[in-house]
């Protein structure tokens, strides 16, 4: 049988997870999604940071920290899901990206400006995630440099990297 | 803090004006509001935390007496054992290679093994054995511990072992292996690679957290980084975290979150005693330093790096280790017009990553 939380797990300092989970499960998708390029992969990444968190809720200090340990989770688990992901398409015959340029005509009856996601993808994935955590997520610079492990320093140098790359990228486009 | 849109500041430009709403557009068509959380199956029960400083009473005069019995082994005994996982008599300890067997016992419980080069003989009634999920690793382990096999997941695949008091489920110590992508979190980070969730709480800005210890030594032979942190969380709860890391090509963790000096005691005698598969590649997975000299090559730059331990502002020098040359491929570095100056620049601090055979990855802490 499979439980739900409840108040015999759940001490003063645990999460409300049910609540969080409705509350930000599309947030932190639609973060994984932008990480992952697939929307099937994003669920599951944002679903397994939600059973982790669920494991380990007794570790956190306080009900805030929750979010921050999903935003990690979610981009730990999307970095692991694209070196598994590498290392598949090593293995796999190549297929043909979609021959007929419908699913780039369905992107761009959306409005989705591809040439700017198509540039943010030719980045190392540390970039990536660098300017996703600060244009999709909001997030400063030290909350940045908190969920990838690395330095604000580090954060900022790598933003501009990535910007100037894909200013490059764009050929000056603005 | 709620993931949210908001728009543009002042002073942002038209590029980043431009980012930020192709990734809104990108996610909202990939993920429309229209979409709902499907219904999640929570795990029967949830992980229990360990005990914050595990020392049971029985430790202390275990770890006293082991160490007793094998010091005194060593001095007499002649003997060899061996390494087939078969429980050791404690009367029969010493190196099957050494024909001159070196007294062994269980350090001072805070002093990781120190370089060596080559595996020693484990405490006294101590068994060696095939490490569960470590494929060629011969696992040193304690009179009355058990190893299992350890996954970051129940159920999921297993990607090291893990000690266990008894049969009990108090776990302390871990040994995994070191995956190159995370080779700079776990190395330098406070709390390692398995400090997810932080032990204190990340919006709280009373807690301490700071490297303890650090120095070269080996672990199965082979040389490791050995760190110790200490993390004082506002509540005055006090966290410890000794982690022995085989930074080279096949890299593993010797990794304890519970790390009291019983623990750490018994980690430098895991380390001294186990055995692991020799290094693969040359270089390490991830360093960190300044050049002490950079000299232009075909293709890129070769640089003689001084090693420095630390991170989020503790850095450490670390002049006693020799310098290791690697080369900078010029298509790591930043173009050429861009203001760019690789023999100024090389010698600021620096975090490489490699592939174990050449540098991947460079960069520029300070900005």
């Amino acid at each position: 049988m499979i439980a739900t939380p409840t108040a015999a797990f759940v001490d003063r300092t645990a999460p409300d997870l049910p609540a969080l989970y409705a509350a930000h499960w599309r947030s932190l998708v639609r973060l994984a999604v932008l990480l992952v390029d697939d929307v099937p992969t994003a669920e599951d990444t944002v679903q397994d940071a939600f059973i982790s968190l669920y494991r380990n809720q007794t570790r956190l200090r306080a009900p805030e920290a929750a979010l921050a340990y999903l935003r990690q989770a979610v981009v730990n688990g999307c970095r692991s899901r694209l070196r598994h992901r590498a290392v598949v398409r090593k293995t796999m015959p190549v297929v043909a990206d979609d021959p007929t340029g419908a699913q780039q005509d369905a992107f761009d009856a959306v409005g989705v400006d591809t040439e700017m996601i198509a540039a943010l993808r030719t980045l190392p994935p540390r970039m990536q995630e660098v300017l996703v955590l600060r244009y999709w997520s909001d997030l400063s610079e030290a909350q940045i440099a908190h969920t990838l492990g690395i330095s604000t320093g580090s954060v900022k140098s790598t933003a501009h990297r990535g910007l100037e790359k894909l200013r490059s990228t764009l050929g000056g486009a603005r | 803090m709620t993931i949210r849109q908001i728009p543009p500041t002042i002073a942002e430009d038209p590029l980043e004006t431009r980012l930020r709403a192709a990734l809104q557009a990108q996610a909202t068509q990939d993920v429309p509001d229209t979409r709902y959380p499907p219904t999640i199956e929570w795990p029967e029960t949830p992980a229990r935390r360990a005990p914050r400083a595990p020392r049971p009473p029985w430790l202390m005069p275990l770890v006293a007496a082991a160490s007793v019995v094998a010091i005194t082994a060593g001095v007499v005994a002649t003997q060899t054992w061996g390494r087939t996982g078969a429980q050791v008599p404690a009367a029969t300890t010493g190196v099957a290679s050494d024909p001159t067997p070196s007294p062994v016992g269980s350090p001072a419980p805070s002093n990781p093994a120190e370089s060596s080069g080559t595996a020693k003989a484990s405490p006294a009634g101590w068994t060696i054995g095939q490490a569960p999920g470590l494929p060629g690793v011969q696992l040193a382990i304690p009179p009355t511990w058990t190893v299992r096999p350890f996954s970051r997941e129940t159920g999921g695949s297993p990607i090291g072992s893990q000690l266990c008091v008894g049969g009990g489920t108090d776990c302390p110590i871990k040994v995994i292996t070191l995956d190159p992508a995370e080779a700079r979190i776990s190395i330098e980070i406070e709390g390692g690679v398995l400090a997810n969730p932080e032990y204190c709480d990340a919006a709280d800005g009373r807690f301490t957290r700071g490297l303890k210890d650090a120095r070269e030594v080996t672990f199965g032979g082979r040389p490791a980084d050995y760190r110790h942190w200490v993390w004082t969380c506002a509540d005055r709860s006090v966290h410890e975290i000794a982690q022995y890391a085989v930074v080279n090509p096949v890299g593993y963790l010797l990794y304890s979150e519970s790390a009291n000096a019983d623990v750490r005691g018994v980690m430098a005698d895991i380390a001294a005693a186990t055995t692991l598969p020799p290094a693969t590649a040359p270089l390490r997975l991830y360093d960190q330093g300044r050049a002490t000299s950079v000299t232009r090559v075909d293709g890129g730059w070769r640089i003689d790096l001084q090693r420095s331990v630390g991170g989020h502002g503790t850095e450490w020098t670390w002049p006693a280790v020799p310098t290791t040359t690697y080369v900078i491929a010029e298509s790591l570095l930043p173009p050429a017009g861009s203001g760019f100056a690789p023999e100024t620049a090389l010698r600021t601090a620096l975090t490489l990553s490699t592939d174990g055979t050449k540098v991947v990855g460079i960069e520029f802490p300070g900005g």
